[in-house]
């Protein structure tokens, strides 16, 4: 941090007459009283009307099964935060695929094909529960330790047990990376971050720049191949090269501990050069990266139909491009991400559900995802 | 008029916060909330906010959004003012948060090249702050805002971005490193420099207002 010396009154005046110029946003009640600022003009159209979520209307599933006599089907799971960038996008306008952000990396997976028609029955209802009691970390977890309590990781709920089992999967995520010696942005976007993950000899290394502005990549870099607690224990590799190049400017390694520490708090990356100098630092998280998959089609148009075969209660569905058509197409319907007990329980849930959709329902790691 | 139009923001947002137990009502009180208080928000950030939003990477529309989500988001932690206050003082008091809310937003997002998806700033705000009194009388900073016109646009600026952080909640006034970098930048200074060009604008703006009669406590180093 750049220490400032500050003079706290001076500095209160100076922000309250900057609020008054309109530079600053008011944030007390007499600020407010003063700005009087409601905007009088046409709203842009993104802002013009409140839209809570793309999903299906709840009223409409309601009053149908009341007409029918059916009892709504509700399933509850452990409730995980939701991305944030889909989220704001499903709370306010329905963007399409493309507004689903983060990136990928390297090559994709690929599963078994297999979808169903749309189900004609009353609609299944997807609630998101809330955290259970023996969690250690996240914000709505009421036992977390107040170290815990907020996780830059995007996690709202980190059980105790059961996460560090060898073969469980996360999805690495980097930020950008900051100079020790305040290189600039520009500066940096010359220089590529390339990592590797695992303790095998010859495991692949991936390269992006070291930098991208915020809105070319708003959550960060997530590595396209999950990586399992086997390989984050046998280390995590990250080389700093100018662009293009194979020579080794800085670089880090570290065998990561998976325990509430690390999923909550993530990893702070030093990358250092030959002489253990500090050149650059960067934040890694490890992510869950299970989605509970309700159906693939070929186009968003034919998903959009699927989706009026849910209500999606307090939970955001996810609508995702998929880097290959395999399983029937290049659209995905998904919930998620979850750690793998949550996706494991949820998916129990789905297929006990009597719908035409169920075959579809499966757990995928998200690898041929187009965006996390 | 639907009846949740008659409620107060209070109850908007307790609805909100309760959607465990009817995400329906949650949904219809969020709509309410959104219509009774965009256009003030819209209002305020299309006001001489463009270096902010600029340097933080985000348009007004975006800020717009996000602030009303995160808002949604923390509604539990929204408590009642005093039961005493005018339907203008609490629906100011609503608005402020929100600001809030929009301001931290902004320091997360200025502050990118720390980590581009946490939000330490937003995790500090606290409704309390809403409350707050004004630090000086409007004679007073109508003189501050007289001395910020002697400055340069540049001196301006950093004092500007300075002020952000400190209302996040960076009480001594401290820019992350990113921030401070993105400042050296577009100014084509150095960090070291940012901050000796901060010191010598406080020190110009005390004498100014000391000029004028008015003493600013303490130091200004």
């Amino acid at each position: 941090m750049t220490d400032e010396k500050s003079n706290s009154e001076l500095d209160a005046l100076v922000a309250r007459s900057l609020v008054e110029r309109g530079e600053l946003i008011p944030t007390t009640v007499e600020e407010v009283l003063e700005t009087r600022a409601d905007y009088d003009g046409e709203l842009p159209r993104a802002l013009e009307r409140y839209e809570p979520k793309p999903e299906p209307p709840e009223a409409q599933p309601v009053k149908a099964a009341s007409r029918n006599g059916d009892a709504l089907r509700v399933l509850s799971y452990i409730g995980v935060g939701a991305a944030m960038a889909a989220a704001i996008a499903a709370f306010f306008v329905s963007r399409g695929d493309q507004q689903i952000q983060g990136e990928h990396l390297g090559t994709t997976r690929a599963g078994p094909a297999g979808t169903m028609p749309v189900a004609s029955q009353s609609p299944v209802v997807i609630r998101k529960g809330s955290c259970e009691a023996s969690c250690c970390g996240g914000g709505e977890c009421a036992s977390a330790e107040t170290a815990y309590t907020s996780c830059p990781t995007e996690r709202t709920c980190i059980p105790c047990a059961g996460l560090d089992q060898a073969d469980r999967l996360y999805r690495v995520r980097l930020g950008n990376v900051a100079s020790a010696s305040g290189q600039t942005a520009a500066a940096l976007g010359q220089l590529d971050l390339c990592v590797s993950v695992g303790s095998t000899p010859g495991s692949p290394w991936v390269c992006e720049p070291a930098y991208l502005p915020a809105a070319t990549r708003p959550r960060g870099r997530f590595l396209a191949k999950a990586s399992s607690v086997d390989e984050l224990v046998g280390g995590v590799s990250m080389e700093l090269r100018p662009k293009g190049q194979n020579k080794v400017l800085a670089a880090w390694r570290s065998g990561i501990k998976v325990g509430v520490g690390s999923l909550c708090k993530g990893v702070s990356v030093n990358l250092q050069n030959e002489q253990h100098e500090q050149v650059g630092t960067l934040s890694m998280f490890l992510e869950r990266t299970y989605y509970v998959e309700l159906a693939r089609r070929p186009d968003r148009a034919a998903l959009d139909e699927v989706a009026t075969a849910f209500a999606f209660d307090g939970r955001t569905p996810r609508f995702m491009t998929v880097s290959s058509d395999v399983r029937g197409g290049g659209h995905v319907l998904a919930l998620g991400p979850f750690d793998k007990p949550e996706a494991e329980a949820l998916l129990r849930e789905l297929r006990g559900e009597p719908t035409a959709l169920g075959a579809g329902f499966r757990i995928d790691n998200g690898d041929d995802y187009d965006a996390h | 008029m639907s009846a949740l139009e008659s409620e107060t923001d209070v109850a908007l947002l307790r609805r909100v916060a309760n959607r465990a137990g009817s995400a329906a009502e949650a949904r219809a009180a969020e709509g309410v909330f959104y219509q009774r208080h965009v256009r003030f928000l819209y209002g305020v950030l299309v006001r001489k906010k463009t270096e902010l939003l600029s340097a933080a990477g985000l348009s007004a529309e975006d800020l717009v959004q996000e602030t009303f989500m995160r808002t949604f988001e923390r509604a539990h932690t929204f408590t009642e003012g005093p039961a005493d206050h005018s339907p203008e003082h609490t629906t100011a008091r609503t608005r402020a948060w929100l600001g809030s809310v929009a301001t931290h937003l902004l320091a997360d997002h200025m502050n990118r090249l720390r980590e581009v998806s946490a939000t330490p700033y937003l995790e500090r705000l606290s409704v309390d702050a809403v409350d707050e009194a004004d630090p000086g009388e409007s004679k007073t900073i109508a003189l501050v805002s007289e001395g910020l016109d002697r400055l340069t646009e540049r001196e301006r600026d950093i004092l500007r971005v300075t002020a952000l952080y400190k209302r996040a909640g960076e009480e001594h006034g401290r820019l992350p490193n990113a921030v401070a970098q993105d400042l050296s930048k577009r100014w084509g200074t150095t960090n070291d420099n940012i901050r000796a060009i901060r010191a010598r604008a406080m020190k110009k703006l005390e004498e100014f207002l000391s000029a004028q009669g008015v003493q600013a406590k303490g130091r200004i180093q």
